[in-house]
């Protein structure tokens, strides 16, 4: 019985190593031209949250990857630290309660990309890798 | 103007905005559509004579909101649909005045609370099938004017101990006529309805809140015998949410003095109340229950006017949701009127799309 769980425990070290060494590491990005050079943790929930949180006087605009649904997870655990029906119902109470917009959410890295560089003062997250192979971006944060 | 056409007249209006705002896309420019389709059964298995009730019912429909953000400004609609009618519920345009502080035109929720605050008509965001008895809505017999058209001034006040927010609006209460009817575009004749709402949010991330609600408003009546009703009421509530377990309380003085036909007046108050309760079993299945009393209003002259008012339900209920966005309910209560007591049985299908 003990062996078989020491056997489990190493796949499950190897796993998550080989996730790690992979590059699968969560990380905030925003436009090269960004001014902005941190968030803390709850700045950023309190942001992809659509509460108004501001960086040289102006708001901070979050941007949802919807791009890779593992990103999207790992984005709700290590951010928000709730479960994807709480987000969008608490993202759903604000439009019904307050008339605020939901963030905007694009399905394309490409679209992301450009929407960072192209909106003032927006932020958005993605996979480590991918971030560090476009110039346009710069990474503020790693989870 | 024929109520109706009124509200198809604004469906095209706003469409064609929405149009016209989709081809000025910008980044400041920001709408969301929402569809809340629902279907339920009601059945009441022992009615006994309570002639009004129906043993069983059926309804379909959905709630369709409509919002636009455009730089300082925003416009909410909120249309709901179902299989017996089709009402405007809200229409609302906002001016942000100041980061956080929004002044609303229109009409829209009055601010009794968390509950009538936080859910609206389309069911799928709060779990229970049934809304609180004291804050149902007017056409399904409530007796609180929840719907308000006139002013709204919204905004909330950041601080090192948390967000203190606060609503305070102004404008036509409904009118009496065996139930409450919340002012429609074209009549006049409704009386004014203020109210004050503060709220403190020690975590803004966190939907746990509490606060207190103070009203007045004047209901004028189309009953032969009354002329009209000044109504004021005091309230408070809480919502508390801690990891799977959530609570929502809530109390209400209400005080009514009814001035009866040729001048003589009467007045008498009541205590209205309930406890909500919600349990997240595991990932996708919810239990929840919520008791509900009045008190003093066994033979309140004011609550007597309303045929169906309960002032004893107990309810019990569990939601599954069958996707993320989609969640099946089923509800029994035990219910209390004037008339007499029955068991209420509700299965329900709720949505939210996209």
């Amino acid at each position: 019985m003990i062996r078989y769980l020491l056997y489990f425990l190493f796949i499950f070290t190897i796993s998550f190593s080989t996730l790690a060494e992979s590059g699968q590491k969560l990380v905030i990005v925003t436009g090269s031209q960004s001014d902005i050079t941190s968030l803390t943790p709850k700045e950023l929930r309190r942001v992809f949250l659509g509460l108004n949180v501001t960086n040289n006087n102006s708001a901070v605009v979050p941007i949802r990857n919807h791009s890779d649904d593992m990103l999207h997870e790992v984005f709700l655990q290590k951010i928000m630290f709730m479960s994807s029906r709480t987000y969008e119902r608490q993202l759903n109470l604000r439009v019904v309660r307050k008339g605020l917009a939901k963030p905007k959410q694009f399905s394309t890295q490409a679209e992301i990309i450009s929407a960072l560089t192209n909106t003032n003062n927006s932020i958005s997250y993605m996979w480590e890798k991918d971030a560090k192979n476009f110039s346009d971006l710069r990474i503020i944060r790693t989870r | 103007m024929n109520h109706r056409l009124t509200n198809l007249i604004l469906i095209i209006l706003l469409q064609l905005f929405g149009s016209c705002a989709f081809s000025a896309e910008s980044s400041s420019l920001k709408q969301n559509y929402l569809f809340f389709p629902f279907a339920h059964m009601e059945i009441r298995p022992n009615l006994t004579d309570d002639q009004d009730l129906k043993t069983f019912e059926a309804e379909v429909g959905s709630d369709f909101f409509y919002l636009l953000n455009y730089k300082k400004f925003r416009t909410l609609a909120e249309f709901a649909f179902t299989n017996e009618e089709f009402e405007l519920e809200r229409l609302q345009f906002g001016l942000d005045i100041t980061p956080g502080n929004t002044l609303w035109l229109g009409r829209f929720h009055s601010p009794l609370g968390y509950w009538n605050s936080t859910y609206h008509h389309g069911l799928h965001l709060q779990t229970s099938v049934h809304r609180p008895g004291i804050i149902e809505y007017e056409d399904s017999g409530g007796i609180l004017p929840n719907h308000v058209t006139g002013m709204l001034l919204n905004g909330e006040q950041y601080t090192k101990i948390g967000t203190f927010k606060y609503s305070a609006a102004a404008g036509y209460a409904p009118t009496l006529d065996g139930t409450l009817e919340p002012y429609t575009f074209g009549e006049v004749k409704n009386q004014l309805l203020s109210i004050v709402k503060f709220a403190y949010q020690a975590d803004e991330t966190s939907p746990t809140e509490s606060g207190v609600v103070i009203s007045q408003s004047i209901i004028n009546s189309e009953m032969s015998n009354i002329d009209y009703i000044k109504q004021k009421i005091f309230g408070l509530y809480t919502h508390q949410s801690l990891n799977n377990i959530r609570l929502t309380a809530s109390g209400y003085l209400i005080n009514n003095s009814i001035r009866y036909q040729p001048g003589s007046q009467y007045s008498a108050s009541f205590i209205a109340g309930y406890i909500h309760a919600e349990y997240d079993l595991a990932m996708r299945t919810i239990v929840y229950s919520r008791l509900e009393r009045a008190f003093g209003a066994k033979d309140d002259p004011y609550l007597a006017l309303f045929d169906h008012y309960e002032t004893e339900r107990n309810l019990g209920g569990v939601r599954y949701e069958l996707t993320r966005r989609q969640a099946l309910s089923v509800e029994i209560s035990q219910r209390i009127n004037s008339h007499d007591s029955h068991t209420h049985i509700s299965i329900q299908w709720s949505a939210v799309f996209p």
